[in-house]
């Protein structure tokens, strides 16, 4: 904002008016001189007059006496004078009858020479009757010329006075008019810089005060954006808690206290168990006023010098200053038996909370800020495990340092979520008779990461299912399939089979898009096939029967995969009521090695016959397996052998 | 022609222009001849006053008339004893003092006659001649006829100028006002026909303390060596002008007696 010299106003207030203060002194020099110069060569003019006048006198006195001896002596007197060259008189006849100097007395007057600069006046001497002589006067020019001369200096001294004159007022008057304003500059370079800014007043009525009032204005309008701004930006707005960024900055200025003074502080992480229960029932803004409440509650219990933030959604951090971990984990279980007292009345319903709390310690060997956070996160992941609304130490083990690499996958998968960088691509399933005859296409999951690389589901499905994110992926895999399954409805001939996890099973959400997709794209239920992994199957066997029940309704057909790889309860399965099992793919690849694994294939080969459900080996990758397959009578496969999997077309 | 009788006749020429040149009279054609007026006013004056008369003089004596004065009554008093004027016009003090002694003869006078007058300025609070007593009067030249005219009136008024006041005596009537003006004098005797021609040249708040009875003024003068008949001619232009009348050597008999009672002219 500093402005350099050479733009400054104050530079260009100060030549703007030297340059017309000069044009002004320099027009009043010129026409003061002009005026002078004028009025001297009237004044020589007028003194020329006189002497020739007075001269005159005597002449027509010398001309009428003709005592000419006599006007002689006063020519010689009058030519004295430094001005006054000579001085003739002629009479009626131009005989030169008296002079100042040397002269030819009694002839004829000879022309009079003049000296450069200098000039002749005559007077004739008259009487009424006519000419009586002529007075002819030489005068000198010198008077003119050092008036010139004087005038020119003068003007000179003047001029060069009033220039360094003009500049100093100049200056003063750029300094004078723009002082306020480089107050004012100032002023605001210092509200520009932060600082805090101490009103200045600059006096005056005119525009500058105007300014200057509306830079207090200003001023003031900004302290309040700014408090307001910070407030926003360290604040939640629903609970009015610390947010996310305050309670980062606070882990930090803990942590350095805590390595500088050795300190010890705790870090709790607070996540809301069955919240969900409260949105889903009594909507979004119960929730929001459910949160409200909770957080008052939980303030209640802590200190004034403790932090409590709401970290997103319905999870909070507690930063406990100065205590050690025996002391947190009594505030811990505090907080948590506060929540689990708490009731939240809604619609008439009372709701009951619990809260999962991992605690963190800090010390001077304590690691990063994010690093806590995320043992802290990861403590109360681990406190929910076990059974929710328990207290659970973070502790920084290998076990921990994995769980931090699966929470590293949180964000990219939400954040390929939103960017849509689910991709799928597909197998199909063929008769292992007649390898060109595909029952159908199994739809693989892949996700393209922000490099822009292909991301097999081994990389991230872990910790999508451990952080419950498999329902969302799985719901946009259902959108996609039957999108290109309607768009192109050629390249899809037969079942279109999409794969479950345990979590989607239980997701009512998901039977509701089921429903609705196969409105909005026109399919038939019936060319759906859900493929569930056997273990997620029988871990949630009554889950899983009325999940399949549900969408058989719409015509859908179901899939247990990887049968074999478990511990394979077929009486289990034979509840299910499925269309299809897939032998898994360890069993396919030993069958030509390992007689035992043989055995089994054929035995479910023979359950699966008298099931009346159709067998599907996968991952088949040679010739031999699949020989080996069709001797056992299996007669739909998939793999490398038949067909690598491909993109969508 | 041979060389001698051209030598004689070279030398004969000569001896008649010298001839000539001896025999040329006063105011002769080719000759210049001087009209010389008694300096009662300034040169200016002179001039624009006299010169129209000097070129009528011109054509009537058939030469160059030139006007001419003197730069003091003095000086002009000197010429005029010394004759060296053709034609003079002299107050008439110059005419009994110094040109009836030097052999002018008066050819012309004014008709009018004049008066003499003792003059102050009103601030000076003097009223009377009585109240000029002990106060410094301005008088003319001596032998003059206004100084005699003067010294008359005073007394008349039984004013002894000797004993009575401090009189001052100027050069011309002019250089007189001037001191009254200025305060160097408290009162001036002047002839009324010049008071007159100051009067205008110098307004001033003017009073006359007394006035003479009327007397004979100027005399137009014609130096004896003129010719008679220049002399006549000078006479009829001068009587041809208007107001004027021809010069008796008794009408300035006045002035004369005044003379001889001051001593100033012998009885």
């Amino acid at each position: 904002m500093k402005v350099s010299w050479r733009h400054s106003l104050r530079l260009r207030i100060a030549a703007v008016t030297f340059l017309l203060e000069a044009a002004v002194l320099g027009v009043v020099l010129w026409q003061t001189q002009s005026y002078a110069l004028e009025r001297a060569r009237q004044l020589i003019e007028e003194q020329d007059q006189i002497a020739l006048d007075l001269l005159a006198e005597d002449a027509r006195q010398a001309l009428l006496t003709l005592e000419y001896d006599t006007l002689s002596d006063v020519f010689q007197q009058a030519a004295a004078n430094p001005h006054i060259r000579k001085i003739l008189l002629l009479d009626d006849r131009g005989t030169v009858v008296a002079a100042s100097g040397p002269a030819p007395l009694g002839k004829p007057a000879t022309p009079l020479s003049l000296a450069e600069g200098d000039y002749r006046r005559g007077l004739s001497l008259r009487n009424l009757a006519g000419e009586t002589g002529q007075l002819q006067v030489v005068f000198s020019g010198a008077r003119l010329e050092q008036v010139y001369r004087e005038s020119l200096q003068l003007g000179m001294v003047l001029g060069v006075a009033g220039l360094a004159l003009i500049a100093l007022t100049s200056i003063g008057l750029g300094a004078l008019l723009t002082r306020r304003i480089s107050r004012l500059t100032e002023y605001a370079e210092d509200i520009a810089r932060g600082h805090p800014a101490v009103a200045v007043d600059v006096g005056g009525r005119d525009e500058i005060s105007a300014l200057n009032r509306g830079i207090d204005a200003m001023v003031e309008s900004l302290h309040g954006q700014a408090a307001r701004m910070k407030r926003m930006a360290y604040h939640d707005p629903l609970t009015g808690l610390a947010n996310r960024l305050q309670f980062q900055e606070r882990l930090e200025q803990a942590l350095q206290t805590a390595r500088r003074y050795h300190t010890r502080h705790a870090l709790l992480y607070l996540d809301l168990d069955r919240f969900k229960v409260v949105n889903d029932s009594c909507g979004h803004d119960a929730g929001d006023r459910l949160l409200a409440e909770l957080s008052n509650v939980l303030r209640a219990q802590l200190r004034g010098r403790d932090t409590l933030a709401r970290l997103g959604g319905d999870e909070f951090g507690v930063l406990l200053d100065r205590i050690v971990l025996s002391e947190a984990l009594v505030v811990a279980e505090k907080l948590r038996r506060a929540v689990d007292q708490f009731r939240f009345n809604c619609d008439g319903r009372a709701f009951h909370l619990g809260v999962s709390i991992g605690v963190v310690e800090i010390n001077a060997e304590s690691p990063a800020a994010d690093r806590l956070l995320a043992l802290a996160d990861m403590a109360c992941y681990a406190a929910k495990e076990k059974g929710r609304n328990t207290v659970e130490v973070a502790s920084d083990d290998e076990a921990s340092r994995e769980q931090t690499r699966q929470m590293a996958w949180v964000p990219r998968i939400e954040a390929a979520l939103a960017q849509h960088r689910f991709l799928l691509h597909r197998q199909p399933i063929v008769h292992t008779g007649h390898p060109d005859e595909t029952i159908g296409w199994e739809f693989l999951l892949r996700l393209q990461d922000e490099q822009g690389q292909l991301l097999a589901p081994d990389r991230f499905q872990v910790a999508a299912e451990r952080f419950n994110l498999m329902p969302r992926i799985e719901r946009e895999v259902l959108r996609m399939a039957c999108e290109a399954a309607a768009r192109t409805p050629d390249h899809y001939p037969g079942l279109l089979f999409i794969n479950l996890s345990e979590q989607t099973l239980g997701d009512r959400d998901y039977i509701d898009q089921v429903k609705r997709l196969l409105r909005e794209f026109d399919l038939e239920g019936t060319r759906l096939c859900f493929e569930v992994r056997e273990n997620a199957a029988l871990n949630r066997p009554g889950t899983a029967g009325e999940f399949i029940r549900q969408l058989g309704a719409f015509g859908c057909r179901f899939c247990i995969e990887d049968l074999g790889n478990g511990l394979c309860n077929l009486q289990q399965l034979g509840r299910l009521n499925v269309d299809f099992v897939k032998l898994g793919g360890t069993l396919v690849q030993d069958l030509a090695t390992n007689p035992i694994d043989a055995r089994i294939a054929r035995a479910i080969v023979d359950i699966a016959g008298s099931m009346g459900v159709r067998l599907i080996a996968q991952q088949v990758e040679t010739d031999a397996q699949l020989r080996q397959l069709r001797s056992l009578g299996v007669d739909l496969a998939q793999g490398f052998a038949l067909a690598p999997p491909e993109p969508l077309p | 022609m041979t060389p001698r009788s051209a030598a004689q006749a070279l030398l004969l020429a000569c001896l008649f222009g010298w001839a000539q040149f001896v025999q040329a009279g006063r105011c002769d054609p080719g000759t210049e001849c001087l009209f010389a007026v008694f300096p009662h006013a300034g040169a200016q004056q002179l001039q624009d006053t006299y010169a129209s008369i000097a070129e009528d003089l011109s054509l009537a004596l058939d030469t160059r008339v030139r006007l001419v004065s003197s730069s003091s009554m003095g000086r002009y008093q000197n010429q005029l004893l010394a004759g060296r004027w053709d034609i003079a016009l002299t107050g008439p003090g110059q005419y009994i003092y110094f040109a009836q002694p030097a052999g002018y003869l008066p050819l012309a006078t004014t008709e009018r006659l004049i008066t003499y007058r003792i003059v102050t300025l009103q601030r000076t609070h003097i009223r009377t001649l009585e109240q000029l007593r002990q106060r410094r009067l301005g008088t003319m030249w001596p032998h003059t006829g206004t100084r005699s005219m003067t010294m008359a009136l005073l007394e008349q008024a039984r004013i002894d100028p000797r004993r009575d006041l401090h009189t001052r005596a100027f050069a011309s009537q002019r250089a007189c006002i001037h001191a009254l003006l200025i305060g160097l004098v408290d009162a001036c005797g002047l002839a009324t026909p010049i008071f007159r021609l100051l009067e205008q040249e110098k307004p001033g708040n003017y009073l006359t303390l007394a006035e003479s009875s009327p007397h004979a003024g100027g005399v137009y003068l014609a130096h004896p060596e003129l010719s008679p008949d220049k002399r006549q001619a000078l006479t009829d232009y001068l009587l041809g002008r208007p107001g004027m009348r021809r010069a008796r050597p008794g009408y300035w008999d006045h002035y004369r007696k005044i003379a001889r009672h001051t001593g100033e002219l012998a009885q």
